[in-house]
């Protein structure tokens, strides 16, 4: 983890807003989020499935399919400059060399018939030049002497990921790598162009305990090294406390909260935070809550006021006709909830993490009150992820 | 003390590499390799292991899907290493298994109803009275009735799982196989998936295998709990006492890298050993102990001498040369393994 | 996604009020059939599709109706009107024997119909089933199912109904039995490759775990997850079908005169080109309507699985 800077921010998300038609509506995905990275510093997007954080990410990158997805309103700044009005080959130019991406699936970034040298190589000597033509691409393959230094840049570069046996693995392709082994060559394809911003969707989550912890100290170093800012995306609530300065979290299309890291962890204020932190087990075997009751509501004609209002055990009458917005409490740490409102006081006080715990560790009594309360709350969830 | 329900021993599962154009055998992957274990009537026995363990062949192998190369299994008594397929239909009249995934073990083609149906017509249940079952269990894993009609693709991980589970439950087995339930699933509805799986070993005095590679999660659900590590049980214990005073340099290692998410647990946490070096391929198992590639604490004998399980005080068990009286000359010069964990354990009390 | 809520299923909770059609097609099944018929007529090529082969099946249903003159279908001279082009009485004109070129094609379309009954009857049940066997049992079923098929696919099938309805009578009947025997090969193979892949589903390994019957297993948890390319590829059959159908008949070995074949009578009008155009050219242009009607729902229905199958 390093120290923000006070600098203008890197990368700054305003009020976006994604839609998605289809057959059966509009679906009202995210609704007007705003985040922001600082320069040097390492935020986290914490949400669970389904609440848009892989949309959020996919609208920033400018992979989204539109159609059928829009975006009706929103500015994402990469140092200054709108990437939702550049164009297309201003867009893939930052793409190339500012910004590096990092997935979670090596088999989507990686083409599988191509060793995994050749596709570095080409990474680190095309840059980020997408559009060059084949003649040229061939040209520079062969004839340009630069490929020499391209594939000792990409060798140093493995081996500051720390893979063993650096230029070997340039002969292996994707199919042949280990998790731990496939998640360091993509950390590697990302920084190999040298970006100052890095955007990574879930790393680690497919890998086993000892090798995540390699990979999640290798970041960790490499971000301070060489002073990246990462931008990740996460479901799982323990990486963003290892390597984050600061934490989002996401609900169902907009953010519920948002603190550095520590004081998310030490004194979470939204109920739906306190709700996931209170579900996580304990290592010291203290008894979790039994969860969250009710699922996410639909986004297609997405309910009036909060959109926690379904499940949260301190709803009360404004919560369904109102949106709580984000409202700053304190330097960087801001909260939509009512329960935080100054001007209005809400029928509750502001709930501690325990007491919130113990709310949702009370099972319903009635197994018809599971039924009828459940028709209405759960409902499909669609893959809007 | 009355008989365990499930006993193994010595389990082994190869499956053989075959290479060259004659398809030569030329090696083994040896997925398990002498595990034994019992399960008592109505507990919960965690599992855990990383990939390459083997836990999920284990899993497979008892419930008749892979067959056991060597060793034996039996429940409540009765010899099932070897069955007929008949032989393997009463099994599963008393065994039944919930897999990871809760999407790919739904047909996607068959609403609820037709899926539940499936375990119910095998077992004979008179068409007339399938439908109030299905109500009926439905109900148990707390989902409405009328989901009945849906396809899988309209419900949620959660609402799947919990599908998996009815059918799982349906015919009322007594020891149910869980293989990772909750990996794909996300926090808030694993707390109420493990909340709802231990409501029914409670009313319908299950017994469970818990195979997963989230430690934290077995602290909540396991009585005991063995770790895994190529193959082999590494470490078995009371899984509070495996979490207080961890013996094998593994499990040290596992429990040190859990990402936890509050001040107290992080104290908690054994001293950080970040273990260097990939898992090793079960195709290549390393010699000796086969852990000694990656342990901070490996000398000469661990990587010459096999290691058995040593009884480590009155209740645990560790596969480690550090409790064996004969090495103990060894590991003089190393950082006493057992005492830093004495030390940390006593050090939050 | 939709929006569905268990307040649209009406009945009680209890007991078997669903009556058996409600429980095999509930509304959200419905529901999606919906979705995909409005996806799939929403493109123009398979809604002109649908029509055209929607048209020349009722047409071969209800032929003695619509017909014009049902009676030229047959054995039927006038020689007085014979040669007549294309009049208002006549608009496909009339033929050598003086019979309306309109009304045969018409029943001309009934005989290509019952072509693709008979032999997608036969062959695609029974190349189905080979296929499943020999796709989820492995090993020396499927070897020997595999090398069968092999073995038959190697013969193309106008050769083989030319070499059976030699040996034995040229008739119809035996073409169509001679195609029939050929067509099951396709199916095998498609299927045993299905299958294959599906059985290592995990949802067949928890089938068996909750004591399904082998039957069970195939048709109802394998097959139906396979009926999508079964299907595209029995829509681009019939089309096929037809053309083979006529293909023999030109030659002489399908349909014999004086029935009305398709592919007969473009052989008969032959002698009459060019100045007889109308009794080829018509019935020429019927083939190639049906089976680019049938065609054209069968790219339909790809896409259509296609979408189904990214979502």
């Amino acid at each position: 983890m390093t120290n923000a800077s006070n600098s203008e921010p890197i990368l700054n998300v305003e009020d976006l807003r994604v839609h998605f038609d289809s057959f059966d509506g509009t679906a009202e995905v995210i609704d007007g989020i705003d985040l922001t990275v600082n320069e040097g510093e390492v935020v986290a997007v914490v949400g669970e499935t389904g609440c848009g954080k892989s949309v959020t990410m996919r609208s920033i990158l400018g992979t989204l399919q539109q159609p059928p997805a829009r975006i009706p309103t929103g500015e994402i700044t990469f140092r200054g400059q709108n990437l939702l009005d550049a164009s297309r080959v201003e867009v893939d130019r930052i793409k190339g060399r500012d910004i590096g991406m990092i997935f979670q699936d090596p088999m989507s970034s990686l083409n599988p018939v191509f060793t995994v040298g050749e596709q570095l190589t080409d990474t680190a000597q095309f840059g980020g030049n997408q559009d060059i033509g084949v003649l040229e691409y061939f040209r520079r393959k062969h004839l340009d002497g630069d490929r020499e230094a391209a594939r000792q840049r990409v060798i140093n570069l493995l081996e500051e990921v720390q893979m063993p046996d650096a230029e070997r693995i340039l002969d292996n392709y994707p199919s042949q790598l280990s998790g731990g082994m496939s998640q360091r060559v993509l950390i590697a394809q990302a920084l190999l162009n040298e970006p100052d911003l890095l955007i990574a969707d879930e790393i680690g989550t497919a890998l086993d305990v000892t090798i995540h912890d390699q990979v999640l100290e290798l970041l960790n170093d490499l971000i301070d090294e060489r002073n990246l800012s990462l931008l990740m995306i996460t479901h799982n609530l323990g990486v963003a406390r290892q390597l984050s300065d600061r934490v989002y979290i996401m609900y169902a299309g907009r953010i519920v909260e948002t603190a550095p890291t520590e004081e998310i962890f030490r004194n979470p204020q939204h109920p739906y935070t306190q709700g996931l932190i209170a579900s996580i087990p304990k290592l010291t075997g203290e008894e979790m809550a039994d969860g969250i009751d009710g699922s996410i509501p639909e986004y297609i004609d997405p309910p009036e006021g909060c959109r926690f209002a379904s499940r949260c055990p301190y709803a009360h009458d404004r919560c369904e006709t109102e949106r709580p917005e984000l409202q700053y409490n304190a330097e960087e740490q801001g909260v939509a909830c009512f329960l935080y409102d100054d001007v209005e006081p809400a029928p509750y006080d502001p709930p501690t993490l325990d007491e919130t715990r113990d709310q949702m560790r009370e099972k319903p009594a009635d197994p018809d009150a599971t039924a009828t309360g459940d028709a209405a709350a759960e409902q499909s969830v669609g893959d809007l992820e | 003390m009355s008989k365990p329900l499930l006993e193994v021993r010595n389990l082994e599962k190869y499956f053989p590499i075959k290479s060259g154009i004659f398809q030569q055998t030329t090696g083994h992957v040896k997925a398990v390799d002498g595990v034994s274990f019992d399960i008592n009537r109505g507990e919960t026995l965690a599992l855990i292991g990383e990939s390459g363990s083997g836990k999920s062949t284990i899993a497979e192998t008892i419930i008749g899907l892979q067959s056991a190369t060597g060793g034996s299994i039996s429940f409540d008594g009765e010899d099932i290493t070897d069955l007929s397929e008949s032989e393997l239909e009463d099994l599963r009249r008393k065994v039944q298994m919930v897999f990871q995934d809760p999407t790919s073990s739904l047909n996607p083609r068959r609403t609820v109803e037709q899926t539940l149906e499936v375990p119910l017509k095998a077992r004979g249940v008179p068409r007339g009275e399938r439908v109030s079952k299905i109500v009926d269990l439905l109900e148990r894993v707390e989902l409405n009735p009328e989901h009945r009609h849906r396809y899988p693709h309209e419900l949620s991980g959660g609402q799947k799982q919990r599908i998996n589970i009815a059918r799982a439950i349906s015919i009322e087995p007594e020891l149910l196989i869980l293989d990772e339930p909750t990996s794909a699933l996300d926090v808030s509805v694993q707390a109420k998936i493990v909340r709802l799986l231990d409501d029914l070993q409670g009313e319908f005095n299950l017994t469970y295998l818990f195979i997963t590679h989230d430690l934290s999660l077995v602290r909540n659900v396991a009585e005991r709990t063995a770790v895994m590590y190529l193959g082999q049980i590494q470490e078995r214990a009371r899984t509070e006492q495996l979490f207080e005073q961890p013996h094998h340099p593994y499990t040290q290692a596992l429990l040190s890298a859990i990402p936890v998410t509050s001040d107290d647990e992080e104290a908690y946490k054994p001293q950080r050993e970040r273990l260097e070096g990939e898992i090793p391929s079960p195709e290549n198992v390393p010699s000796g102990c086969r852990f000694h590639t990656r342990c901070p604490y490996a000398t000469d004998v661990c990587e010459t001498d096999q290691v058995p399980l040593h009884a480590v005080d009155d209740h645990g068990e560790a596969r480690c040369h550090i409790y064996d009286p004969e090495h103990a000359d060894a590991f003089e010069d190393l950082p006493d393994v057992k005492t830093a964990a004495a030390q940390r354990s006593t050090s939050h009390e | 996604m939709s929006g569905k809520t268990a307040q649209s299923d009406t009945q009680s909770r209890e007991g078997d009020s669903l009556s058996w059609l409600e429980k095999r097609f509930p509304p959200s099944r419905r529901e999606s059939w919906a979705r995909a018929a409005k996806r799939f007529l929403s493109r123009p090529i398979s809604a002109a599709g649908l029509a055209i082969v929607g048209i020349v099946i009722f047409i071969a249903v209800f032929a003695p109706i619509v017909a014009p003159h049902p009676e030229h279908a047959g054995a039927f001279t006038d020689f007085a009107n014979s040669m007549h082009p294309p009049s208002l009485e006549h608009p496909f004109g009339t033929d050598q024997s003086g019979r309306d070129v309109f009304s045969r094609v018409l029943f001309g379309y009934r005989l290509s119909l019952i072509m693709v009954a008979v032999v997608l009857g036969i062959g695609v049940p029974s190349g189905v089933l080979f296929g499943l066997v020999a796709g989820y049992y492995g090993g020396f079923i499927e070897t020997g199912i595999m090398r069968a098929t092999d073995a038959f696919l190697a013969l193309p099938p106008l050769v083989m109904a030319l070499a059976i309805t030699s040996a034995l009578e040229p008739t119809i009947t035996n073409a169509m039995l001679a195609i029939a025997s050929l067509w099951w090969t396709w199916y095998a193979r498609l299927v045993q490759n299905l299958v294959a892949s599906e059985r290592n589903e995990e949802y067949v390994a928890a089938a068996e775990l909750a004591g399904a019957s082998t039957p069970h297993i195939l048709f109802r948890e394998i097959l139906p997850n396979c009926l999508s390319p079964i299907l595209v590829k029995v829509t681009l059959d019939a089309g096929f079908v037809i053309l083979i159908g006529a293909g023999l008949s030109f030659i002489g070995v399908g349909v014999q005169p004086p029935q009305p074949g398709l592919g007969t009578m473009v052989s008969d009008g032959t002698t009459y080109l060019p100045d007889g155009w109308w009794v080829s050219i018509f019935p020429g242009l019927a083939i190639l309507v049906v089976v680019m009607g049938f065609n054209m729902i069968g790219d339909g229905l790809r896409d259509l699985f296609d979408v189904e199958v990214q979502q």
